[in-house]
């Protein structure tokens, strides 16, 4: 056993010091890039694209313009499905996970991560190659004679919910896989002990008790799919624009930052309403901090 | 009991593995309507296995049982007239008490009124009025314990299967608990099948004890047969205390048998028994007296260790010539030689229980075999 020489003993570095190189990390990166986008969020900008210190509102009277709710519609489809699909793809895949024994479930856990060690850009590039026009998947129908000529696969709102399944899956299955794990097998026996089979068993029991879980993962995949702008460019090509994309825009070629920041606040307020429900309806915080 | 019970649950020469694990050996076992009965044995002995496989949650290896005359092989829990409460209870911790009675019915889509019925009755059943819309996590252990009994019972079923249902209970409230069980048992009418480690528990509640050890039956009987006549050194052991005397049977003579044991010569009861065959005779510590001078037919000497002061009884611990130590009760009052005494040690013939060694032989052998053989490679060890 490991002992503590009795020098040391009772004698600690102080908290303040301990804490300061992650209080300062907070601060620089995160609490004041925040406190800077809320307060410009209020600013307007000269012709020249300055920001100009002075409050206005007219940032947030601008959300709710037709062309940005056409954006919104788009985006909330897009994440609305993206985060259906996941649902069904992970929640048999976790549980399948929970099932096996302990070598599969650590393959099946490298093969859900080991994605996240590549780029993900260059992991959604290669989907080109299989779904483009002159991709494999249309080589191989025309040589079927499924197809006479190239469809269009990439660049539709379908490819972007495909990128942003591909993308958000792991998030989906790490939550929902704590649940399933945490589930009490004796309630599956005690259910059919009491007269119900399998899918009496599922509707009134597993899935009950999983729901949090499923909601931990739909909150993981829901809000970075109204964001993750690379996804829909990739695979959208432009033409399906989500809420990420607007506000890269303002931020890059529109040089618009005080509406960019308007939009980025409207999104953290869609977030943290989000979770307070989660919260609200017995979620624990610490169960969305996966991966 | 009646006078011809009725068998409900039969099982026939049932075996059970777990990989290369025989957790159920040769069982044979035959449960009777309306009685109590107790399946007792130490934890990793199988017990929690059958009552699985008779709930339907396992399926034997081989063998058979029967439920009701009928093959049980091909129906699964819920088409089993028989319900289990579970160790940990297992209670639905999204729903109320209510719900959670409620759930059998709602799965058998009993009509509402029916439901509300029901589940009043069985909710006075065990004494919760008040708590239905309570969630489990609002409960303490007895009542969980309570709703996990009237979630079982709701069904009607035949047969109730408690899986160390008082476990983790504290002591006061499992004396309760074991007497409004064994109650409401009576009440019902049913048959209970109550698996447990506790053999006072078993003793005092069942109508018959079914004693398990490493995977086999050893006994089945009523509780005073378990606790007068052990069929098995193991029982003898572990249910009560006894003193336990391996000895080689010497003559017999006039309802008397002469042994010899380690410790020195002795008395039991006579049998069909061979001559230099092996036998534990087993005594009970309140059976076992002392004496100063030698009696007829003994030779067990020793000196005594301790005497503890327990109330009612002294119980006093004597180192025999060879190290063995027995276990005497004498009740307070009577003469008992005091710590640091030598003193002889003999009993009536009738009081002792005579086992076969036989049965314990084949096991034994059984296991002296894996033993060497892990000897065997402890040796080369060292060797190398």
């Amino acid at each position: 056993m490991f002992k503590l020489n009795s020098k040391f003993r009772g004698k600690t570095v102080p908290l303040a010091i301990m804490i300061s190189p992650v209080a300062a990390w907070l601060v620089l990166l995160i609490a004041v890039p925040l406190v800077y986008v809320f307060v410009i969020s209020f600013c307007s900008v000269s012709e020249s694209h300055k920001i100009v210190f002075s409050f206005t509102l007219k940032n947030y009277a601008k959300l709710f313009n037709a062309d940005v709710l056409g954006v919104y519609y788009n985006s909330l489809i897009v994440a609305g499905v993206t985060t259906a699909v996941c649902i069904l793809i992970a929640y048999p895949f976790a549980m399948i996970m929970s099932k096996a024994n302990a070598f599969k479930k650590t393959l099946m856990t490298i093969a859900l991560l080991l994605p996240f060690w590549t780029n993900s850009l260059i992991r959604l590039y290669s989907w080109r190659t299989l779904l483009g026009k002159n991709g494999y998947l249309n080589d191989f129908l025309i040589w079927t004679g499924a197809i006479d000529e190239p469809i269009e696969m990439m660049f539709t709102q379908g490819a972007v919910v495909l990128g942003m399944v591909y993308t958000l899956l792991p998030f989906m299955v790490l939550p929902i896989l704590t649940v399933i794990d945490k589930l009490d097998k004796n309630l599956i026996e005690a259910s059919k002990d009491l007269g119900a089979g399998i899918v009496k068993t599922f509707r009134h029991v597993v899935l009950p008790l999983t729901a949090p879980g499923i909601f931990a993962g739909s909150i993981m995949v829901f809000i970075p799919s109204l964001g993750y702008f690379f996804v829909a460019d990739l695979m959208g090509g432009g033409n399906n624009q989500i809420i990420g994309n607007l506000i890269s825009r303002q931020f890059k070629s529109a040089y618009n930052w005080p509406f960019g920041a308007a939009l980025s606040i409207m999104l953290i307020i869609v977030t943290l309403v989000l979770v307070k429900i989660y919260t609200k309806s017995g979620g624990k915080i610490d169960e969305l901090g996966v991966v | 009991m009646q006078e011809n019970p009725k068998p409900i649950v039969e099982i026939i020469n049932v075996n059970k593995f777990y990989g290369d694990n025989h957790i159920v050996r040769d069982l044979n076992l035959t449960i009777y309507e309306k009685e109590f009965l107790s399946i007792l044995g130490p934890s990793g002995c199988g017990k929690t296995t059958l009552l699985r496989m008779i709930a339907g949650f396992e399926y034997q290896t081989d063998g058979e049982i029967l439920i009701e005359g009928e093959p049980a092989v091909n129906k699964e829990p819920y088409q089993r007239n028989i319900n289990t409460v579970f160790q940990n209870y297992a209670l639905f911790p999204h729903l109320s008490v209510y719900d959670n009675i409620a759930y059998g019915l709602k799965m058998k889509k009993v009509p509402k009124n029916e439901i509300r019925q029901k589940v009043a009755q069985a909710i006075s059943t065990v004494r919760l009025e008040g708590f239905e819309k309570r969630y489990p996590s609002q409960l303490s252990g007895g009542q969980k314990q309570r709703v996990a009994i009237a979630r079982a019972i709701i069904n009607n079923p035949k047969v109730l299967l408690l899986d160390e249902p008082l476990g983790a209970l504290d002591m006061k409230l499992r004396k309760q608990m074991q007497i409004e069980l064994k109650s409401l048992q009576r009440k019902l009418g049913i048959t209970f099948v109550f698996v447990t480690h506790d053999q006072e528990e078993a003793l005092t509640m069942s109508d018959r004890i079914a004693v398990m050890n490493k995977g086999v039956l050893e006994q089945c009987d009523i509780p005073k047969k378990i606790y007068d006549e052990p069929a098995t050194k193991f029982i003898a052991d572990f249910i009560g205390e006894s003193n336990l005397f391996e000895a080689v049977v010497q003559n017999e003579d006039n309802g008397v048998s002469e042994l010899y044991s380690e410790a020195g010569e002795l008395l039991g009861k006579s049998g069909e028994f061979e001559r230099e065959e092996l036998l534990y005779v087993s005594l009970r510590p309140e059976k076992t007296l002392f004496s100063d001078a030698p009696i007829g037919g003994f030779s067990l000497y020793g000196v005594v260790k301790e005497s503890i002061f327990l109330g009612n009884i002294v119980k006093s611990i004597v180192i025999l010539t060879n190290g063995q130590a027995v276990k005497i009760n004498t009740p307070t009052g009577t003469p008992a030689p005091e710590t640091g005494k030598n003193t002889y040690i003999y009993w009536d013939v009738k009081d002792c229980v005579m086992i076969p060694a036989v049965s314990n032989k084949i096991f034994k052998y059984l296991e002296d075999i894996k033993y060497e053989e892990e000897l065997k490679i402890g040796g080369e060890e060292q060797n190398v």
